[in-house]
């Protein structure tokens, strides 16, 4: 093992959580790396700190309040509840609209019947994967976004180089609205279909991550989470809650375009105005 | 104090004292290769953290079953079993202040929701979910507040050394991302496997790894950042 899998694993190794061979390895690598087993020292020594942490009592008040509290909504007031509580962008009475519509038109199109989640092996592993990566994203979108670069054949282009690639003129290249640049573009080659994509960011620096693509299976670019639709400045998007942002893909001429990272539907509006629904740029296709 | 180690397996490295250079490679080398593994679910016994709820088996079962039924006394024996385990990390996802609040939330909305528990996962891992789900909700209703606010030390004993080293840990854990502070607790203070942590949080095992790599290493540089020179 070399360092970088070795730093994957360290805290799995600090914890036991490694296979015995896994560990083995680890182990080996570590017998010769010290920076790696600095890293390792480092991990001990924190949770030396936190060992020592003090644990306050709660109060001692704490039942009877909620005591009271339960006695309350047992006399009628309504619940709220975390589990199944609608993000709040649902709320929006134009979103809703969109809901109902779209789900009557995703209810038609699954009674058509299509294809089924997870038909093949590399279906499934697409699924983990992107599972990952979407984790990941909402945390680090670098660090997300190398797991897909270690993971998929990906090409480092310009805008020129990728409609080369792809053989179309990709959305991108119509630039971004004001306040987001473009990072960084490649042309992935993933199980499901080359794709364009961009790390774009805000201008306040946080990230989003915009992939071009054929394939519309995005259920299995989103592991089975639960897909919402909704109609932004006018198209049919599927939204797909992760954590603090969204994504959202929806229907441009004939590709899809899903945006990673959006914060609420009024950004993704904002996308779906500026890429159009029906791109000039086809006219252009190579 | 919880022991992890039964010998310390870096008796001759102090890392922050002597130049990497100038350390001893053989010995590292030895010591390096027989650390021994931290126990999945070993028993907390530090400075007041208990095991979480401490009822188990066929008796959390019945108390779970009657609790779904809306029985008060069982809700009361459920919550007397494991406030303290919610009150704890409560207390480091939101502060002291906050914690009272957000072990409120927790019991709510788990007698709310108790019915939709089918048993197929652990009741603790459930709850730990509801915990974090409820923490993480009320540090995003109050963003604003916690940006602007300094984190509240629970450890204000300054007896020594050591009560200010517990004061930088605090202070750390207040700058990393809630979602990888709640996954450094979980595993941590909670002593959970990371099994039970992706059972809880719905994410996969090697994420908890992923994570867990990146809030230790956010962790020790937050501290660096404050001045924590180990000794």
């Amino acid at each position: 093992m070399n360092c970088t899998e070795v730093n994957e694993r360290l805290s799995a190794y600090y914890d036991g959580e490694l296979s015995l061979q896994e560990r083995a390895a680890v182990a080996e690598h570590l017998k010769g790396c010290l920076d790696c087993a600095r890293e390792l020292e480092g991990f001990r020594r924190v949770s030396t700190l936190a060992e020592g942490l003090n644990h306050p009592e709660p109060p001692a008040q704490l039942w009877h309040r909620l005591d009271e509290r339960l006695d309350v909504e047992h006399s009628g007031e309504p619940a709220r509840s975390t589990l199944a509580a609608a993000p709040r962008w649902t709320r929006n009475p134009t979103v809703r609209f969109g809901l109902v519509t779209a789900t009557v038109i995703l209810i038609a199109v699954a009674w058509l019947g299509h294809r089924t989640w997870f038909q093949h092996h590399d279906d499934h592993q697409f699924a983990e994967t992107f599972g990952h990566y979407l984790e990941e994203f909402s945390l680090d979108p670098h660090t997300a976004q190398n797991l897909l670069l270690a993971k998929y054949h990906s090409q480092s282009v310009d805008l020129a180089q990728a409609a080369q690639a792809v053989g179309y003129r990709p959305a991108i290249a119509n630039g971004l609205p004001e306040g987001y640049s473009i990072e960084s573009t490649y042309v992935m080659k993933m199980p499901c279909c080359t794709c364009v994509q961009s790390l774009c960011q805000r201008a306040d620096g946080s990230t989003i991550a915009i992939f071009e693509h054929d394939d519309d299976e995005t259920d299995l670019w989103f592991g089975g989470r639960p897909e919402i639709p909704a109609v932004c400045d006018g198209a049919n998007c599927s939204l797909v809650e992760l954590g603090d942002s969204i994504a959202a893909t929806w229907k441009r001429g004939k590709r899809y375009l899903t945006v990673i990272g959006v914060r609420d539907t009024s950004e993704i509006g904002e996308f779906v105005a500026w890429f159009g629904n029906t791109p000039k740029s086809e006219r252009h296709d190579l | 104090m919880r022991k992890l180690f039964e010998e310390d397996p870096f008796p001759n490295v102090s890392l922050e004292v002597h130049p990497v250079a100038k350390l001893p490679c053989q010995t590292v080398v030895t010591e390096m290769v027989d650390i021994p593994r931290r126990n999945k679910r070993s028993s907390a016994s530090n400075g007041g953290a208990e095991k979480s709820c401490r009822l188990n088996g066929d008796s959390l079962a019945v108390v779970v079953s009657a609790s779904q039924n809306g029985d008060r006394t069982a809700q009361r024996q459920l919550y007397e079993s494991c406030h303290q385990t919610m009150f704890r990390l409560a207390v480091r996802m939101v502060g002291l202040q906050e914690a009272e609040e957000v072990t409120q939330q927790i019991f709510l909305q788990a007698f709310r929701s108790i019915g939709q528990f089918n048993g197929r996962s652990h009741f603790e891992t459930w709850l730990y979910r509801l915990a974090v789900n409820e923490s993480l909700q009320h540090l995003r209703r109050n963003r604003r507040r916690y940006r602007t606010l300094d984190w509240e030390p629970v450890d204000e004993s300054h007896s020594g050394d050591g009560g200010e080293r517990k004061e930088l840990l605090e202070h750390a854990l207040a700058r990393i991302d809630p979602e990888l502070r709640s996954i450094f607790l979980l595993r941590e203070l909670e002593n959970l496997s990371y099994g039970d942590i992706a059972e809880a949080l719905q994410i996969r095992e090697g994420t908890v790894g992923s994570r867990l790599n990146r809030a230790r290493r956010e962790l020790r540089q937050h501290l660096s950042d404050l001045g924590f020179e180990p000794s």
